[in-house]
Protein backbone atom coordinates (compact mmCIF):
# COMPACT_ATOMS: atom_id res chain seq x y z
CA UNK A 1 0.00 0.00 0.00
CA UNK A 2 2.90 2.44 0.79
CA UNK A 3 4.44 2.14 -2.97
CA UNK A 4 0.64 3.02 -4.06
CA UNK A 5 0.80 6.06 -2.81
CA UNK A 6 4.47 7.34 -2.63
CA UNK A 7 5.41 5.60 -6.23
CA UNK A 8 2.96 8.51 -7.55
CA UNK A 9 4.60 11.16 -9.44
CA UNK A 10 3.59 14.50 -8.85
CA UNK A 11 2.12 15.63 -11.84
CA UNK A 12 -0.35 12.44 -11.35
CA UNK A 13 -0.97 13.98 -7.99
CA UNK A 14 -1.91 17.40 -8.74
CA UNK A 15 -3.80 16.42 -11.90
CA UNK A 16 -5.57 13.28 -10.36
CA UNK A 17 -6.52 15.22 -7.57
CA UNK A 18 -8.07 18.11 -9.27
CA UNK A 19 -9.90 15.63 -11.16
CA UNK A 20 -13.44 14.39 -11.19
CA UNK A 21 -14.57 11.14 -11.89
CA UNK A 22 -12.27 7.59 -11.08
CA UNK A 23 -8.86 9.11 -11.73
CA UNK A 24 -10.33 12.01 -9.04
CA UNK A 25 -11.33 9.37 -6.59
CA UNK A 26 -8.57 7.08 -6.80
CA UNK A 27 -6.09 10.30 -5.91
CA UNK A 28 -8.15 10.95 -3.09
CA UNK A 29 -8.21 7.25 -1.46
CA UNK A 30 -4.45 7.46 -1.95
CA UNK A 31 -4.27 10.37 -0.33
CA UNK A 32 -6.35 9.73 2.56
CA UNK A 33 -4.05 6.81 3.07
CA UNK A 34 -1.04 8.86 2.51
CA UNK A 35 -1.77 11.37 5.13
CA UNK A 36 -3.09 8.45 7.60
CA UNK A 37 0.61 7.56 7.51
CA UNK A 38 1.79 10.50 8.63
CA UNK A 39 -0.90 11.54 11.24
CA UNK A 40 -0.19 7.70 12.76
CA UNK A 41 3.57 8.97 13.39
CA UNK A 42 2.70 12.48 14.64
CA UNK A 43 -0.10 10.76 16.81
CA UNK A 44 0.58 7.47 17.63
CA UNK A 45 -0.78 7.67 21.23
CA UNK A 46 -4.22 8.30 20.30
CA UNK A 47 -6.97 5.79 19.61
CA UNK A 48 -8.30 5.19 16.28
CA UNK A 49 -10.94 7.13 16.00
CA UNK A 50 -9.51 10.42 17.34
CA UNK A 51 -6.68 9.34 14.70
CA UNK A 52 -9.60 8.86 11.85
CA UNK A 53 -10.57 12.51 12.71
CA UNK A 54 -7.29 14.11 12.37
CA UNK A 55 -6.54 12.39 9.07
CA UNK A 56 -9.44 13.87 7.60
CA UNK A 57 -8.62 17.67 9.02
CA UNK A 58 -5.51 16.84 7.53
CA UNK A 59 -6.47 15.60 4.11
CA UNK A 60 -8.88 19.14 4.23
CA UNK A 61 -5.88 20.69 4.73
CA UNK A 62 -3.63 19.38 2.07
CA UNK A 63 -6.17 19.94 -0.26
CA UNK A 64 -6.62 23.54 0.46
CA UNK A 65 -3.26 24.16 0.02
CA UNK A 66 -2.75 22.35 -3.15
CA UNK A 67 -1.51 25.96 -4.54
CA UNK A 68 1.13 26.23 -2.23
CA UNK A 69 3.13 23.39 -3.34
CA UNK A 70 5.68 24.56 -5.46
CA UNK A 71 6.98 21.19 -6.68
CA UNK A 72 10.44 21.88 -4.81
CA UNK A 73 10.05 18.12 -3.49
CA UNK A 74 8.13 15.34 -4.03
CA UNK A 75 4.49 16.07 -3.44
CA UNK A 76 4.15 12.85 -0.86
CA UNK A 77 7.22 14.73 1.30
CA UNK A 78 5.13 18.16 1.03
CA UNK A 79 1.64 16.64 2.05
CA UNK A 80 3.33 14.86 4.75
CA UNK A 81 4.60 17.64 6.28
CA UNK A 82 1.06 19.35 5.74
CA UNK A 83 -0.50 16.98 7.27
CA UNK A 84 2.09 16.57 10.26
CA UNK A 85 1.71 20.01 11.01
CA UNK A 86 -2.26 19.38 11.01
CA UNK A 87 -2.24 16.66 13.12
CA UNK A 88 0.18 18.58 15.73
CA UNK A 89 -2.11 21.66 15.58
CA UNK A 90 -5.13 19.55 16.53
CA UNK A 91 -3.50 17.66 18.92
CA UNK A 92 -2.20 21.03 20.86
CA UNK A 93 -5.61 22.05 21.02
CA UNK A 94 -7.17 18.83 22.62
CA UNK A 95 -4.39 18.60 24.76
CA UNK A 96 -4.97 22.46 25.96
CA UNK A 97 -8.90 22.79 26.03
CA UNK A 98 -8.55 18.94 28.19
CA UNK A 99 -6.02 20.40 30.81
CA UNK A 100 -3.98 23.28 29.94
CA UNK A 101 -4.57 26.53 31.94
CA UNK A 102 -4.20 30.20 30.17
CA UNK A 103 -1.08 32.60 31.03
CA UNK A 104 -2.62 35.49 33.04
CA UNK A 105 -2.14 38.84 32.51
CA UNK A 106 0.10 39.02 35.16
CA UNK A 107 2.82 36.51 34.02
CA UNK A 108 3.53 38.69 31.05
CA UNK A 109 5.27 41.21 33.41
CA UNK A 110 7.41 38.28 35.03
CA UNK A 111 10.00 38.34 32.95
CA UNK A 112 12.15 40.26 34.65
CA UNK A 113 15.96 41.23 35.01
CA UNK A 114 16.20 39.72 39.13
CA UNK A 115 19.03 37.35 40.77
CA UNK A 116 22.98 38.22 40.68
CA UNK A 117 24.60 38.11 37.01
CA UNK A 118 27.22 35.45 36.51
CA UNK A 119 30.51 36.61 36.86
CA UNK A 120 32.49 34.29 35.94
CA UNK A 121 33.48 35.95 33.63
CA UNK A 122 34.16 39.31 32.53
CA UNK A 123 32.20 39.69 29.43
CA UNK A 124 29.45 37.61 30.62
CA UNK A 125 28.57 40.10 32.65
CA UNK A 126 28.79 42.71 30.44
CA UNK A 127 26.35 40.92 27.48
CA UNK A 128 24.08 40.02 30.78
CA UNK A 129 23.86 43.60 31.59
CA UNK A 130 22.80 44.82 27.97
CA UNK A 131 20.24 41.80 28.11
CA UNK A 132 18.74 43.25 30.92
CA UNK A 133 18.69 46.87 29.35
CA UNK A 134 16.77 45.81 26.47
CA UNK A 135 14.42 43.61 28.48
CA UNK A 136 13.52 46.60 30.63
CA UNK A 137 13.79 48.79 27.94
CA UNK A 138 13.09 47.57 24.36
CA UNK A 139 10.82 45.07 24.57
CA UNK A 140 7.13 45.26 24.19
CA UNK A 141 5.02 43.60 26.93
CA UNK A 142 4.17 40.99 24.49
CA UNK A 143 7.40 40.57 23.29
CA UNK A 144 8.40 39.37 27.11
CA UNK A 145 5.63 37.42 27.05
CA UNK A 146 6.82 34.84 23.93
CA UNK A 147 10.32 34.92 24.23
CA UNK A 148 9.30 34.22 27.97
CA UNK A 149 7.16 31.26 27.09
CA UNK A 150 9.92 30.25 24.53
CA UNK A 151 12.74 30.24 27.56
CA UNK A 152 10.19 28.16 29.83
CA UNK A 153 8.89 25.82 27.29
CA UNK A 154 5.15 26.76 27.59
CA UNK A 155 2.98 25.35 25.72
CA UNK A 156 2.34 27.08 21.88
CA UNK A 157 -1.56 26.66 22.43
CA UNK A 158 -1.26 28.36 25.70
CA UNK A 159 0.35 31.38 24.20
CA UNK A 160 -1.54 31.61 21.31
CA UNK A 161 -4.94 32.25 23.27
CA UNK A 162 -3.33 33.81 26.18
CA UNK A 163 -1.82 36.62 23.45
CA UNK A 164 -4.69 36.09 20.95
CA UNK A 165 -2.83 35.78 17.72
CA UNK A 166 -1.99 32.92 14.68
CA UNK A 167 1.21 31.49 15.03
CA UNK A 168 2.83 33.22 12.36
CA UNK A 169 2.48 36.09 14.80
CA UNK A 170 4.00 34.39 17.57
CA UNK A 171 6.73 33.93 15.79
CA UNK A 172 7.36 37.45 14.67
CA UNK A 173 6.49 38.48 18.63
CA UNK A 174 9.21 36.09 19.63
CA UNK A 175 11.71 36.88 16.43
CA UNK A 176 11.33 40.53 17.26
CA UNK A 177 12.52 40.43 20.69
CA UNK A 178 15.66 38.14 19.53
CA UNK A 179 16.24 40.77 16.87
CA UNK A 180 16.16 43.55 19.46
CA UNK A 181 18.36 41.82 21.75
CA UNK A 182 20.79 41.07 19.12
CA UNK A 183 20.81 44.48 17.76
CA UNK A 184 21.67 45.91 21.35
CA UNK A 185 24.21 43.78 21.74
CA UNK A 186 26.06 44.97 18.71
CA UNK A 187 25.05 48.40 19.28
CA UNK A 188 27.13 47.60 22.76
CA UNK A 189 29.93 46.58 20.67
CA UNK A 190 29.28 43.12 21.55
CA UNK A 191 30.73 40.35 18.96
CA UNK A 192 29.12 37.09 18.04
CA UNK A 193 32.21 35.25 18.89
CA UNK A 194 32.19 37.14 22.34
CA UNK A 195 28.78 35.57 22.80
CA UNK A 196 29.86 32.11 21.92
CA UNK A 197 32.55 32.54 24.11
CA UNK A 198 31.56 33.89 27.66
CA UNK A 199 28.77 31.11 27.07
CA UNK A 200 30.49 28.06 25.61
CA UNK A 201 28.12 28.08 23.05
CA UNK B 1 10.49 34.52 35.36
CA UNK B 2 13.78 35.28 36.35
CA UNK B 3 16.77 35.69 34.70
CA UNK B 4 19.20 32.56 36.18
CA UNK B 5 22.52 32.08 34.57
CA UNK B 6 21.15 29.17 32.68
CA UNK B 7 18.14 31.37 30.93
CA UNK B 8 20.43 34.27 30.31
CA UNK B 9 22.60 31.38 28.36
CA UNK B 10 19.22 30.56 26.23
CA UNK B 11 18.74 34.26 25.41
CA UNK B 12 22.24 34.37 24.33
CA UNK B 13 21.85 31.64 21.95
CA UNK B 14 18.38 33.16 21.19
CA UNK B 15 20.33 36.09 19.45
CA UNK B 16 23.15 34.23 17.70
CA UNK B 17 20.42 31.79 15.54
CA UNK B 18 18.60 35.23 15.02
CA UNK B 19 18.81 36.54 11.21
CA UNK B 20 17.19 39.96 10.23
CA UNK B 21 15.05 38.39 7.51
CA UNK B 22 13.81 34.48 8.89
CA UNK B 23 10.86 32.24 7.42
CA UNK B 24 7.64 32.59 8.92
CA UNK B 25 6.43 29.25 10.06
CA UNK B 26 3.85 29.04 7.28
CA UNK B 27 5.86 29.51 4.67
CA UNK B 28 8.78 27.11 6.51
CA UNK B 29 6.04 23.89 6.12
CA UNK B 30 6.13 24.53 2.16
CA UNK B 31 9.84 24.32 2.44
CA UNK B 32 11.07 21.69 4.57
CA UNK B 33 9.81 19.08 1.73
CA UNK B 34 13.05 20.35 -0.11
CA UNK B 35 15.44 20.28 2.76
CA UNK B 36 14.57 17.28 4.25
CA UNK B 37 15.03 15.42 0.79
CA UNK B 38 18.10 16.98 0.26
CA UNK B 39 19.34 16.04 3.58
CA UNK B 40 18.62 12.58 3.26
CA UNK B 41 20.28 12.77 0.44
CA UNK B 42 23.64 14.16 1.80
CA UNK B 43 23.54 16.91 -0.76
CA UNK B 44 24.79 20.32 0.00
CA UNK B 45 22.33 22.79 1.51
CA UNK B 46 21.03 25.43 -1.07
CA UNK B 47 20.28 28.82 0.71
CA UNK B 48 16.31 28.32 1.41
CA UNK B 49 17.37 25.12 2.59
CA UNK B 50 19.66 26.85 5.15
CA UNK B 51 17.36 28.92 6.00
CA UNK B 52 14.73 26.03 6.65
CA UNK B 53 17.45 24.74 9.07
CA UNK B 54 17.93 27.63 10.42
CA UNK B 55 14.58 28.16 11.41
CA UNK B 56 13.82 24.81 12.67
CA UNK B 57 16.70 25.64 15.07
CA UNK B 58 15.01 28.51 16.66
CA UNK B 59 11.24 27.48 16.22
CA UNK B 60 10.62 23.84 18.78
CA UNK B 61 7.45 23.69 16.65
CA UNK B 62 8.33 23.58 13.45
CA UNK B 63 11.91 21.34 15.10
CA UNK B 64 8.98 18.25 16.38
CA UNK B 65 7.59 18.61 12.90
CA UNK B 66 10.50 18.05 11.21
CA UNK B 67 11.63 14.93 13.19
CA UNK B 68 8.57 13.50 12.67
CA UNK B 69 8.48 14.24 9.29
CA UNK B 70 12.51 12.95 8.51
CA UNK B 71 11.08 9.92 9.98
CA UNK B 72 8.62 9.76 7.25
CA UNK B 73 10.77 10.36 4.18
CA UNK B 74 13.26 7.62 5.70
CA UNK B 75 10.90 5.31 5.67
CA UNK B 76 9.76 5.66 2.22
Amino acid sequence: MIQASTQRSTEAWLRDLRATGAAGRAAHVALHELVSRAVARAAHSVDESTREDLTQVAVLRVLTHLDRFEGRSRFSTWAYSVAVRAAFGELRKVSYRSGGEALSDETSGQLEATGPAPTTVAERGEIVEVMRRVIARELSVRQRTAIQGELAGTPQAELLIALNINRNALYKLFHDARKKLRDGLAAAGISDDQVRDAFDL
Amino acid sequence: MQLDPETIRKLARFTLETRPEELSCDDWIHMVGEYVEAAQRGLPLNERQARVARHAAGCATCHAELEVLRELVDGE
